[in-house]
Protein backbone atom coordinates (compact mmCIF):
# COMPACT_ATOMS: atom_id res chain seq x y z
CA UNK A 1 0.00 0.00 0.00
CA UNK A 2 1.42 3.68 -0.80
CA UNK A 3 1.99 5.50 2.13
CA UNK A 4 2.01 9.41 1.46
CA UNK A 5 2.25 12.28 4.71
CA UNK A 6 0.83 15.45 3.75
CA UNK A 7 2.41 18.11 6.26
CA UNK A 8 2.04 15.90 8.98
CA UNK A 9 3.17 17.74 12.76
CA UNK A 10 2.67 16.19 15.74
CA UNK A 11 2.81 18.02 19.26
CA UNK A 12 2.75 16.35 22.54
CA UNK A 13 1.34 17.83 25.81
CA UNK A 14 -0.62 20.20 23.63
CA UNK A 15 -2.03 23.03 26.10
CA UNK A 16 0.49 22.88 28.52
CA UNK A 17 3.85 24.78 29.50
CA UNK A 18 5.28 21.38 28.44
CA UNK A 19 4.03 21.31 24.46
CA UNK A 20 6.46 20.21 22.08
CA UNK A 21 6.74 19.81 18.36
CA UNK A 22 7.78 16.31 17.60
CA UNK A 23 6.98 16.20 14.16
CA UNK A 24 7.64 19.65 11.95
CA UNK A 25 5.46 19.23 9.26
CA UNK A 26 6.47 16.13 7.47
CA UNK A 27 6.02 15.13 3.53
CA UNK A 28 6.47 12.24 2.65
CA UNK A 29 5.53 9.15 0.38
CA UNK A 30 6.77 5.73 0.41
CA UNK A 31 5.50 3.51 -2.48
CA UNK A 32 3.94 0.34 -2.51
CA UNK A 33 6.38 -2.47 -2.14
CA UNK A 34 9.70 -1.10 -1.18
CA UNK A 35 11.75 -1.34 1.40
CA UNK A 36 12.51 1.86 2.70
CA UNK A 37 14.85 2.80 5.78
CA UNK A 38 14.81 5.69 8.28
CA UNK A 39 17.79 7.05 9.79
CA UNK A 40 18.21 9.76 12.30
CA UNK A 41 20.04 10.23 15.85
CA UNK A 42 18.04 9.45 19.09
CA UNK A 43 14.69 12.37 19.18
CA UNK A 44 14.59 13.16 15.61
CA UNK A 45 11.09 11.74 15.44
CA UNK A 46 11.78 8.62 13.67
CA UNK A 47 9.37 6.73 16.31
CA UNK A 48 7.24 9.40 16.50
CA UNK A 49 6.55 9.28 12.60
CA UNK A 50 6.65 5.66 12.03
CA UNK A 51 3.41 5.57 14.85
CA UNK A 52 1.25 7.84 12.77
CA UNK A 53 1.24 5.20 10.53
CA UNK A 54 -0.96 2.34 12.19
CA UNK A 55 -2.96 5.82 13.94
CA UNK A 56 -1.52 4.93 17.23
CA UNK A 57 -0.67 8.90 16.99
CA UNK A 58 -3.01 11.00 15.61
CA UNK A 59 -1.48 14.03 13.78
CA UNK A 60 -1.77 17.27 15.17
CA UNK A 61 -1.85 18.41 11.50
CA UNK A 62 -1.91 17.72 8.15
CA UNK A 63 -2.89 13.82 6.99
CA UNK A 64 -1.37 10.79 6.18
CA UNK A 65 -2.64 8.09 3.39
CA UNK A 66 -2.15 4.86 4.18
CA UNK A 67 -3.59 2.77 0.96
CA UNK A 68 -7.28 3.63 1.04
CA UNK A 69 -7.24 4.30 4.59
CA UNK A 70 -7.01 8.20 5.69
CA UNK A 71 -5.86 10.21 9.18
CA UNK A 72 -6.60 13.54 8.91
CA UNK A 73 -5.72 15.86 12.02
CA UNK A 74 -9.00 16.85 14.48
CA UNK A 75 -10.73 13.87 12.92
CA UNK A 76 -13.42 12.81 15.15
CA UNK A 77 -13.11 8.97 16.49
CA UNK A 78 -12.80 6.59 13.89
CA UNK A 79 -12.47 2.50 13.61
CA UNK A 80 -8.61 2.23 13.30
CA UNK A 81 -9.50 -1.84 13.02
CA UNK A 82 -8.78 -2.29 9.50
CA UNK A 83 -5.62 -0.34 9.04
CA UNK A 84 -4.27 -1.73 12.05
CA UNK A 85 -4.43 -5.05 10.32
CA UNK A 86 -2.79 -4.32 7.50
CA UNK A 87 -0.04 -2.17 9.02
CA UNK A 88 1.96 -4.26 11.02
CA UNK A 89 4.04 -2.64 13.49
CA UNK A 90 7.48 -4.09 15.48
CA UNK A 91 8.68 -1.58 18.65
CA UNK A 92 11.56 -1.61 20.21
CA UNK A 93 12.70 -4.52 22.03
CA UNK A 94 9.47 -6.40 21.12
CA UNK A 95 10.23 -9.47 22.83
CA UNK A 96 8.37 -7.07 26.07
CA UNK A 97 5.20 -7.44 24.90
CA UNK A 98 4.78 -11.42 25.39
CA UNK A 99 2.32 -12.77 27.64
CA UNK A 100 0.90 -15.90 26.60
CA UNK A 101 1.25 -18.83 28.56
CA UNK A 102 2.75 -20.44 25.51
CA UNK A 103 4.60 -19.69 22.18
CA UNK A 104 1.87 -21.06 20.17
CA UNK A 105 -0.72 -18.86 22.26
CA UNK A 106 1.28 -15.62 22.17
CA UNK A 107 2.16 -15.97 18.31
CA UNK A 108 -1.86 -16.60 17.40
CA UNK A 109 -2.99 -13.65 19.86
CA UNK A 110 -3.02 -10.78 16.70
CA UNK A 111 -4.86 -13.27 13.71
CA UNK A 112 -7.11 -13.90 16.28
CA UNK A 113 -8.33 -10.43 17.76
CA UNK A 114 -8.42 -10.08 13.87
CA UNK A 115 -10.84 -12.66 13.71
CA UNK A 116 -9.12 -15.77 12.88
CA UNK A 117 -10.21 -19.01 14.11
CA UNK A 118 -7.71 -21.21 16.48
CA UNK A 119 -7.16 -23.68 13.55
CA UNK A 120 -6.45 -21.30 10.86
CA UNK A 121 -4.15 -19.02 13.61
CA UNK A 122 -2.11 -22.14 13.95
CA UNK A 123 -1.52 -23.42 10.36
CA UNK A 124 -0.03 -19.83 9.96
CA UNK A 125 2.14 -20.14 13.08
CA UNK A 126 3.38 -23.31 11.24
CA UNK A 127 3.84 -21.97 8.33
CA UNK A 128 5.87 -18.64 10.00
CA UNK A 129 8.49 -20.70 12.21
CA UNK A 130 11.01 -22.01 9.78
CA UNK A 131 10.86 -18.01 8.17
CA UNK A 132 11.54 -16.53 11.65
CA UNK A 133 13.99 -19.29 12.16
CA UNK A 134 11.88 -21.04 15.16
CA UNK A 135 11.95 -24.79 15.39
CA UNK A 136 8.04 -26.68 15.77
CA UNK A 137 9.17 -27.52 19.55
CA UNK A 138 9.45 -24.29 20.80
CA UNK A 139 5.64 -24.21 20.24
CA UNK A 140 4.14 -25.56 23.41
CA UNK A 141 6.78 -24.05 26.16
CA UNK A 142 6.44 -20.65 27.98
CA UNK A 143 7.76 -17.54 26.08
CA UNK A 144 10.06 -16.48 29.32
CA UNK A 145 11.88 -19.72 29.22
CA UNK A 146 13.65 -18.75 25.71
CA UNK A 147 16.44 -16.80 25.23
CA UNK A 148 16.70 -12.90 24.08
CA UNK A 149 16.91 -14.15 20.59
CA UNK A 150 14.52 -16.57 20.50
CA UNK A 151 11.55 -14.35 22.42
CA UNK A 152 12.25 -11.55 19.95
CA UNK A 153 11.92 -13.80 16.87
CA UNK A 154 8.12 -14.96 18.54
CA UNK A 155 7.27 -11.20 19.32
CA UNK A 156 8.00 -11.01 15.76
CA UNK A 157 6.31 -13.92 14.43
CA UNK A 158 3.28 -12.38 16.89
CA UNK A 159 3.18 -9.27 14.40
CA UNK A 160 3.79 -11.20 11.25
CA UNK A 161 0.87 -14.06 11.68
CA UNK A 162 -1.72 -10.55 11.23
CA UNK A 163 -0.03 -10.82 7.55
CA UNK A 164 0.08 -7.03 7.50
CA UNK A 165 0.26 -5.17 3.89
CA UNK A 166 2.71 -2.80 5.34
CA UNK A 167 5.70 -3.77 7.76
CA UNK A 168 7.34 -0.96 9.91
CA UNK A 169 10.25 -1.63 11.98
CA UNK A 170 11.45 0.22 14.64
CA UNK A 171 15.09 -0.63 15.68
CA UNK A 172 14.60 -4.95 15.19
CA UNK A 173 18.27 -5.49 15.92
CA UNK A 174 19.11 -3.00 19.32
CA UNK A 175 20.91 -5.16 21.73
CA UNK A 176 21.50 -7.75 19.12
CA UNK A 177 25.08 -9.44 18.74
CA UNK A 178 26.24 -8.70 14.73
CA UNK A 179 25.01 -12.48 14.25
CA UNK A 180 21.43 -12.03 15.58
CA UNK A 181 21.44 -8.55 14.17
CA UNK A 182 22.52 -10.18 10.56
CA UNK A 183 20.36 -12.95 10.79
CA UNK A 184 16.94 -10.94 11.30
CA UNK A 185 17.90 -8.54 8.47
CA UNK A 186 18.09 -11.38 6.55
CA UNK A 187 14.80 -12.29 7.62
CA UNK A 188 12.67 -9.05 7.05
CA UNK A 189 14.56 -9.38 3.44
CA UNK A 190 13.48 -12.46 2.65
CA UNK A 191 9.57 -12.01 4.15
CA UNK A 192 9.56 -8.52 1.69
CA UNK A 193 10.82 -10.33 -0.95
CA UNK A 194 8.39 -13.59 -0.48
CA UNK A 195 5.32 -11.35 0.36
CA UNK A 196 5.67 -8.04 -1.34
CA UNK A 197 4.98 -5.91 1.72
CA UNK A 198 6.24 -2.55 1.76
CA UNK A 199 8.84 -2.46 4.46
CA UNK A 200 9.47 0.44 6.56
CA UNK A 201 12.85 -0.17 8.95
CA UNK A 202 14.01 2.53 11.40
CA UNK A 203 17.69 2.48 11.88
CA UNK A 204 21.01 3.67 13.53
CA UNK A 205 22.90 1.41 11.55
CA UNK A 206 23.96 2.86 8.19
CA UNK A 207 25.27 -0.15 6.47
CA UNK A 208 21.39 -1.63 7.07
CA UNK A 209 19.91 0.89 5.63
CA UNK A 210 22.78 0.90 2.45
CA UNK A 211 22.22 -3.04 2.18
CA UNK A 212 18.81 -3.68 2.54
CA UNK A 213 16.91 -0.35 1.15
CA UNK A 214 15.66 0.84 -1.71
CA UNK A 215 14.84 3.93 -0.23
CA UNK A 216 16.43 6.02 2.34
CA UNK A 217 14.86 8.57 4.73
CA UNK A 218 16.99 10.93 6.75
CA UNK A 219 15.08 12.49 9.80
CA UNK A 220 16.67 15.43 11.70
CA UNK A 221 14.78 17.92 14.52
CA UNK A 222 11.55 16.05 14.16
CA UNK A 223 11.67 16.60 9.86
CA UNK A 224 12.73 14.79 6.81
CA UNK A 225 15.93 15.86 6.03
CA UNK A 226 16.76 14.31 2.93
CA UNK A 227 14.88 11.31 1.44
CA UNK A 228 15.87 9.69 -1.81
CA UNK A 229 18.29 6.43 -2.83
CA UNK A 230 21.36 5.31 -0.60
CA UNK A 231 23.42 6.78 -3.51
CA UNK A 232 21.85 10.32 -3.47
CA UNK A 233 22.07 10.48 0.42
CA UNK A 234 25.28 9.01 1.28
CA UNK A 235 27.28 11.55 -1.34
CA UNK A 236 26.52 14.33 0.90
CA UNK A 237 28.55 13.32 3.04
CA UNK A 238 29.18 16.73 4.92
CA UNK A 239 25.63 17.16 5.71
CA UNK A 240 25.21 13.77 7.48
CA UNK A 241 28.34 14.34 9.59
CA UNK A 242 26.84 17.77 10.39
CA UNK A 243 23.55 16.25 12.10
CA UNK A 244 25.46 13.58 13.77
CA UNK A 245 24.58 11.00 11.29
CA UNK A 246 27.74 8.07 10.67
CA UNK A 247 28.65 6.74 7.33
CA UNK A 248 28.64 3.18 6.02
CA UNK A 249 31.79 1.33 6.66
CA UNK A 250 33.17 1.30 2.94
CA UNK A 251 31.84 4.93 1.98
CA UNK A 252 33.53 6.16 4.76
CA UNK A 253 36.83 3.98 4.58
CA UNK A 254 37.11 5.17 0.88
CA UNK A 255 36.40 8.78 2.17
CA UNK A 256 39.77 8.27 4.27
CA UNK A 257 41.38 7.17 1.16
CA UNK A 258 40.21 9.82 -0.66
CA UNK A 259 41.96 12.21 1.85
CA UNK A 260 45.48 10.02 2.27
CA UNK A 261 46.36 9.74 -1.61
CA UNK A 262 44.71 13.30 -2.40
CA UNK A 263 42.41 12.18 -4.77
CA UNK A 264 39.98 14.34 -6.66
CA UNK A 265 36.96 11.52 -6.65
CA UNK A 266 35.89 8.25 -4.98
CA UNK A 267 33.17 6.41 -5.97
CA UNK A 268 30.44 5.65 -3.44
CA UNK A 269 30.53 1.84 -3.27
CA UNK A 270 28.56 0.07 -0.75
CA UNK A 271 30.05 -3.57 -1.25
CA UNK A 272 33.37 -4.84 0.76
CA UNK A 273 34.54 -6.78 -3.00
CA UNK A 274 33.98 -3.57 -4.57
CA UNK A 275 36.28 -1.77 -2.58
CA UNK A 276 38.54 -3.83 -2.33
CA UNK A 277 38.81 -4.15 -6.34
CA UNK A 278 39.18 -0.64 -6.37
CA UNK A 279 41.80 0.28 -3.43
CA UNK A 280 44.17 -2.89 -5.31
CA UNK A 281 43.46 -1.49 -8.56
CA UNK A 282 44.38 2.26 -7.09
CA UNK A 283 47.53 0.82 -5.57
CA UNK A 284 48.41 -1.00 -9.03
CA UNK A 285 47.99 1.87 -10.58
CA UNK A 286 50.28 3.65 -8.32
CA UNK A 287 53.29 1.13 -8.40
CA UNK A 288 53.05 1.14 -12.70
CA UNK A 289 53.57 4.60 -12.18
CA UNK B 1 -0.88 9.31 25.93
CA UNK B 2 0.26 9.81 29.95
CA UNK B 3 2.12 12.83 28.20
CA UNK B 4 -0.13 14.90 31.05
CA UNK B 5 0.44 13.71 33.82
CA UNK B 6 2.27 15.25 36.40
CA UNK B 7 3.97 13.12 39.62
CA UNK B 8 2.75 13.92 42.99
CA UNK B 9 1.63 17.37 43.47
CA UNK B 10 4.45 19.29 43.93
CA UNK B 11 4.24 22.96 42.45
CA UNK B 12 7.51 24.82 42.80
CA UNK B 13 6.77 28.43 43.83
CA UNK B 14 9.11 30.71 45.94
CA UNK B 15 7.03 31.46 49.13
CA UNK B 16 7.55 31.21 52.97
CA UNK B 17 5.72 27.82 53.02
CA UNK B 18 8.20 26.59 49.96
CA UNK B 19 11.30 27.58 52.23
CA UNK B 20 10.16 25.58 55.44
CA UNK B 21 12.49 22.45 56.78
CA UNK B 22 9.74 19.99 55.82
CA UNK B 23 9.89 18.43 59.30
CA UNK B 24 8.52 21.76 60.43
CA UNK B 25 5.50 21.35 58.39
CA UNK B 26 4.78 17.65 58.84
CA UNK B 27 4.92 18.37 62.84
CA UNK B 28 3.06 21.45 62.28
CA UNK B 29 0.32 19.58 60.25
CA UNK B 30 -0.13 16.44 62.26
CA UNK B 31 -0.32 18.66 65.25
CA UNK B 32 -3.17 20.51 63.67
CA UNK B 33 -5.06 17.27 62.23
CA UNK B 34 -5.40 16.33 65.95
CA UNK B 35 -6.80 19.68 66.94
CA UNK B 36 -9.30 19.60 64.17
CA UNK B 37 -11.18 17.56 65.96
CA UNK B 38 -12.29 19.57 68.90
CA UNK B 39 -12.83 22.17 66.79
CA UNK B 40 -16.67 21.98 67.54
CA UNK B 41 -18.13 25.36 67.66
CA UNK B 42 -18.46 29.17 65.97
CA UNK B 43 -15.16 30.24 67.43
CA UNK B 44 -12.59 27.47 66.55
CA UNK B 45 -13.82 26.68 63.30
CA UNK B 46 -13.38 30.05 62.21
CA UNK B 47 -9.96 29.87 63.83
CA UNK B 48 -9.16 26.70 62.02
CA UNK B 49 -10.61 28.06 58.11
CA UNK B 50 -9.00 31.47 59.13
CA UNK B 51 -5.44 29.75 59.82
CA UNK B 52 -6.42 27.50 56.56
CA UNK B 53 -7.09 30.25 54.03
CA UNK B 54 -3.95 32.27 55.37
CA UNK B 55 -1.94 28.84 54.85
CA UNK B 56 -3.39 29.07 50.92
CA UNK B 57 -2.46 32.46 50.18
CA UNK B 58 0.91 32.87 51.17
CA UNK B 59 1.74 29.09 49.66
CA UNK B 60 1.29 31.17 46.28
CA UNK B 61 -0.08 27.75 44.96
CA UNK B 62 -2.72 28.63 41.89
CA UNK B 63 -6.05 28.03 43.41
CA UNK B 64 -6.78 25.61 40.35
CA UNK B 65 -4.48 23.32 42.43
CA UNK B 66 -5.79 23.64 45.69
CA UNK B 67 -9.36 22.89 44.07
CA UNK B 68 -7.93 20.18 43.01
CA UNK B 69 -6.64 18.51 45.76
CA UNK B 70 -10.37 19.01 47.05
CA UNK B 71 -12.34 17.71 44.62
CA UNK B 72 -12.28 14.34 45.30
CA UNK B 73 -13.67 14.85 48.60
CA UNK B 74 -16.70 17.05 47.98
CA UNK B 75 -19.31 14.48 47.29
CA UNK B 76 -18.55 13.00 50.91
CA UNK B 77 -18.32 16.68 52.49
CA UNK B 78 -21.75 17.09 51.04
CA UNK B 79 -22.91 13.57 52.04
CA UNK B 80 -21.75 14.12 55.37
CA UNK B 81 -23.69 17.48 55.41
CA UNK B 82 -26.68 16.75 54.36
CA UNK B 83 -27.17 13.35 56.32
CA UNK B 84 -25.99 15.25 59.61
CA UNK B 85 -28.90 17.78 58.93
CA UNK B 86 -31.36 15.50 58.38
CA UNK B 87 -30.61 12.98 61.06
CA UNK B 88 -29.34 15.04 64.01
CA UNK B 89 -32.12 15.40 66.47
CA UNK B 90 -31.06 18.06 69.02
CA UNK B 91 -32.11 21.71 69.30
CA UNK B 92 -35.18 23.62 68.33
CA UNK B 93 -36.49 22.58 65.02
CA UNK B 94 -36.27 24.77 62.16
CA UNK B 95 -38.28 23.14 59.40
CA UNK B 96 -40.44 20.45 58.68
CA UNK B 97 -40.88 18.71 55.18
CA UNK B 98 -43.39 15.98 55.68
CA UNK B 99 -41.82 13.35 57.59
CA UNK B 100 -38.10 14.61 57.62
CA UNK B 101 -37.85 17.56 60.72
CA UNK B 102 -34.78 19.75 60.54
CA UNK B 103 -33.22 20.94 63.88
CA UNK B 104 -31.03 23.66 64.29
CA UNK B 105 -28.32 21.18 66.03
CA UNK B 106 -28.14 19.17 63.16
CA UNK B 107 -27.40 21.97 60.56
CA UNK B 108 -24.67 23.22 62.92
CA UNK B 109 -22.99 19.82 63.65
CA UNK B 110 -22.84 19.25 59.84
CA UNK B 111 -21.31 22.42 58.98
CA UNK B 112 -19.05 21.73 61.46
CA UNK B 113 -18.09 18.58 60.22
CA UNK B 114 -17.74 19.71 56.65
CA UNK B 115 -15.23 22.42 57.62
CA UNK B 116 -13.20 19.65 59.48
CA UNK B 117 -13.03 17.60 56.76
CA UNK B 118 -12.19 20.24 54.19
CA UNK B 119 -9.21 21.70 56.46
CA UNK B 120 -8.22 18.20 56.99
CA UNK B 121 -7.46 17.96 53.15
CA UNK B 122 -6.53 21.57 52.76
CA UNK B 123 -3.96 21.18 55.27
CA UNK B 124 -2.48 18.08 54.01
CA UNK B 125 -2.00 19.09 50.56
CA UNK B 126 -0.77 21.91 51.21
CA UNK B 127 2.41 19.86 52.57
CA UNK B 128 2.42 17.97 49.17
CA UNK B 129 2.05 20.77 47.19
CA UNK B 130 4.68 23.30 48.40
CA UNK B 131 6.89 20.05 49.52
CA UNK B 132 9.40 18.45 46.91
CA UNK B 133 8.87 14.56 47.13
CA UNK B 134 12.41 13.87 48.10
CA UNK B 135 12.27 16.68 50.51
CA UNK B 136 8.94 14.80 51.87
CA UNK B 137 10.99 11.49 52.33
CA UNK B 138 13.91 13.39 53.70
CA UNK B 139 11.32 14.71 56.68
CA UNK B 140 9.48 11.63 57.13
CA UNK B 141 13.17 9.65 57.78
CA UNK B 142 14.33 12.50 60.09
CA UNK B 143 11.04 12.43 62.16
CA UNK B 144 10.87 8.71 62.37
CA UNK B 145 14.39 8.36 62.94
CA UNK B 146 13.67 8.16 67.11
CA UNK B 147 11.34 5.34 66.09
CA UNK B 148 14.35 3.20 64.98
CA UNK B 149 14.85 1.96 69.06
CA UNK B 150 11.42 0.18 68.97
CA UNK B 151 11.89 -1.36 65.64
CA UNK B 152 10.98 1.00 62.88
CA UNK B 153 13.13 0.69 59.75
CA UNK B 154 12.61 4.65 58.79
CA UNK B 155 15.48 4.82 56.54
CA UNK B 156 14.66 1.40 54.45
CA UNK B 157 10.98 2.83 54.56
CA UNK B 158 12.22 6.37 53.54
CA UNK B 159 14.62 4.42 50.76
CA UNK B 160 10.93 2.61 49.37
CA UNK B 161 9.48 5.95 49.33
CA UNK B 162 11.77 7.61 46.97
CA UNK B 163 12.44 4.47 44.76
CA UNK B 164 8.75 4.07 44.44
CA UNK B 165 8.61 8.22 43.03
CA UNK B 166 11.41 7.59 41.36
CA UNK B 167 10.05 4.86 39.29
CA UNK B 168 6.88 6.16 38.56
CA UNK B 169 7.81 7.73 35.03
CA UNK B 170 9.51 4.81 34.15
CA UNK B 171 6.59 2.70 34.86
CA UNK B 172 4.26 5.04 33.03
CA UNK B 173 6.56 4.95 30.35
CA UNK B 174 6.39 1.03 30.07
CA UNK B 175 2.84 1.13 29.92
CA UNK B 176 2.58 3.10 27.54
CA UNK B 177 4.80 1.26 25.35
CA UNK B 178 2.85 -2.16 25.99
CA UNK B 179 -0.29 -0.88 25.50
CA UNK B 180 0.65 0.61 22.25
CA UNK B 181 2.06 -2.75 21.09
CA UNK B 182 -0.62 -4.67 21.88
CA UNK B 183 -2.76 -2.14 20.16
CA UNK B 184 -0.99 -2.80 17.20
CA UNK B 185 -1.88 -6.37 17.64
CA UNK B 186 -5.40 -5.59 17.56
CA UNK B 187 -6.13 -5.58 20.96
CA UNK B 188 -9.39 -2.85 21.99
CA UNK B 189 -8.68 -1.31 25.39
CA UNK B 190 -11.52 1.62 24.74
CA UNK B 191 -14.91 -0.29 23.51
CA UNK B 192 -16.74 -3.22 24.31
CA UNK B 193 -18.65 -4.81 27.22
CA UNK B 194 -16.61 -4.30 30.34
CA UNK B 195 -15.59 -8.19 30.86
CA UNK B 196 -14.15 -8.04 27.30
CA UNK B 197 -12.61 -4.81 28.50
CA UNK B 198 -11.18 -6.33 31.56
CA UNK B 199 -9.88 -9.64 29.81
CA UNK B 200 -7.89 -7.44 27.63
CA UNK B 201 -6.12 -5.76 30.01
CA UNK B 202 -4.64 -9.32 30.65
CA UNK B 203 -1.59 -8.55 27.43
CA UNK B 204 -0.58 -5.49 29.40
CA UNK B 205 -0.50 -6.52 32.98
CA UNK B 206 1.52 -9.18 32.34
CA UNK B 207 4.22 -7.92 30.67
CA UNK B 208 4.43 -4.99 33.09
CA UNK B 209 4.75 -7.17 36.15
CA UNK B 210 7.19 -9.06 34.52
CA UNK B 211 9.24 -6.29 33.71
CA UNK B 212 8.55 -4.32 36.79
CA UNK B 213 9.81 -7.42 38.71
CA UNK B 214 13.51 -7.70 36.69
CA UNK B 215 13.60 -3.99 37.04
CA UNK B 216 13.48 -4.18 41.00
CA UNK B 217 16.16 -7.19 40.70
CA UNK B 218 18.51 -4.90 38.48
CA UNK B 219 18.30 -2.30 40.89
CA UNK B 220 19.03 -4.09 43.96
CA UNK B 221 21.71 -5.78 42.50
CA UNK B 222 23.06 -2.18 41.14
CA UNK B 223 22.80 -0.69 44.52
CA UNK B 224 24.77 -3.36 45.79
CA UNK B 225 27.16 -3.54 43.29
CA UNK B 226 27.68 0.02 44.25
CA UNK B 227 28.15 -1.30 48.07
CA UNK B 228 24.69 0.23 49.83
CA UNK B 229 24.49 -1.46 52.99
CA UNK B 230 21.07 0.37 54.65
CA UNK B 231 21.22 3.38 56.20
CA UNK B 232 23.92 2.19 58.94
CA UNK B 233 26.28 5.26 59.09
CA UNK B 234 25.02 7.04 55.67
CA UNK B 235 25.64 10.62 55.08
CA UNK B 236 23.02 12.86 53.06
CA UNK B 237 24.16 15.19 50.25
CA UNK B 238 21.41 17.53 50.75
CA UNK B 239 20.75 17.96 54.83
CA UNK B 240 17.95 19.61 56.06
CA UNK B 241 18.21 22.70 58.19
CA UNK B 242 15.79 23.99 60.87
CA UNK B 243 15.95 27.45 61.15
CA UNK B 244 13.97 30.49 63.55
CA UNK B 245 11.31 30.15 60.81
CA UNK B 246 10.29 26.40 61.40
CA UNK B 247 10.46 26.92 65.60
CA UNK B 248 8.10 29.65 64.77
CA UNK B 249 5.76 27.90 62.80
CA UNK B 250 5.75 25.19 64.83
CA UNK B 251 5.12 27.59 68.07
CA UNK B 252 2.07 28.82 66.29
CA UNK B 253 0.77 25.83 65.27
CA UNK B 254 0.97 25.11 68.82
CA UNK B 255 -0.76 28.34 69.88
CA UNK B 256 -3.87 27.55 67.76
CA UNK B 257 -4.01 24.17 68.74
CA UNK B 258 -4.02 25.36 72.53
CA UNK B 259 -6.76 27.87 71.41
CA UNK B 260 -9.16 25.33 69.63
CA UNK B 261 -8.87 23.63 72.66
CA UNK B 262 -9.18 25.95 75.43
CA UNK B 263 -12.60 27.02 73.05
CA UNK B 264 -13.75 23.90 73.41
CA UNK B 265 -17.70 23.35 74.45
CA UNK B 266 -17.76 21.92 77.93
Amino acid sequence: MDITFKGVEHRYMIGTPFEKAALHPVDLSIPSGSFTAIIGHTGSGKSTMIQHINGLLKPSAGEIKVGPYTIRANQKKQSLRDLRQKVGLVFQYPEHQLFEETVAKDICFGPMNYGLTEEAALKRVKELLPLVGLGEDLLESSPFQLSGGQMRRVAIAGVLAIRPSVLVLDEPTAGLDPEGRKQMLELFANYHKQFGTTTILVTHHMEDAAKYADQLVVMNDGGVEMSGSREEIFKQTERLLEIGLDLPDTVRFLQQIKEKFHLKEVPLLFETDEVIDYVSNLLRKKEAR
Amino acid sequence: MFQNVIIGQYVQADSFLHKLDPRSKLASVFLLLIVIFFADNWLSSLLLVGFTVMLMVISKVPILFLYRGLRPILWLVFFTLILHILLTKEGPVLLTLGPLAIHEGGVMNGLFIATRLLTLVMLTSLITLTTSPIDLTDGLESLFTPLKKVGLPAHELALMMSIALRFIPTFMQETEKILKAQMARGVDFSSGPISKRIKALLPLLVPLFISAFKRAEDLALAMEARGYRGGEGRTKLRVLTWGTRDTSVVIIALLIGVGIIWLRNG
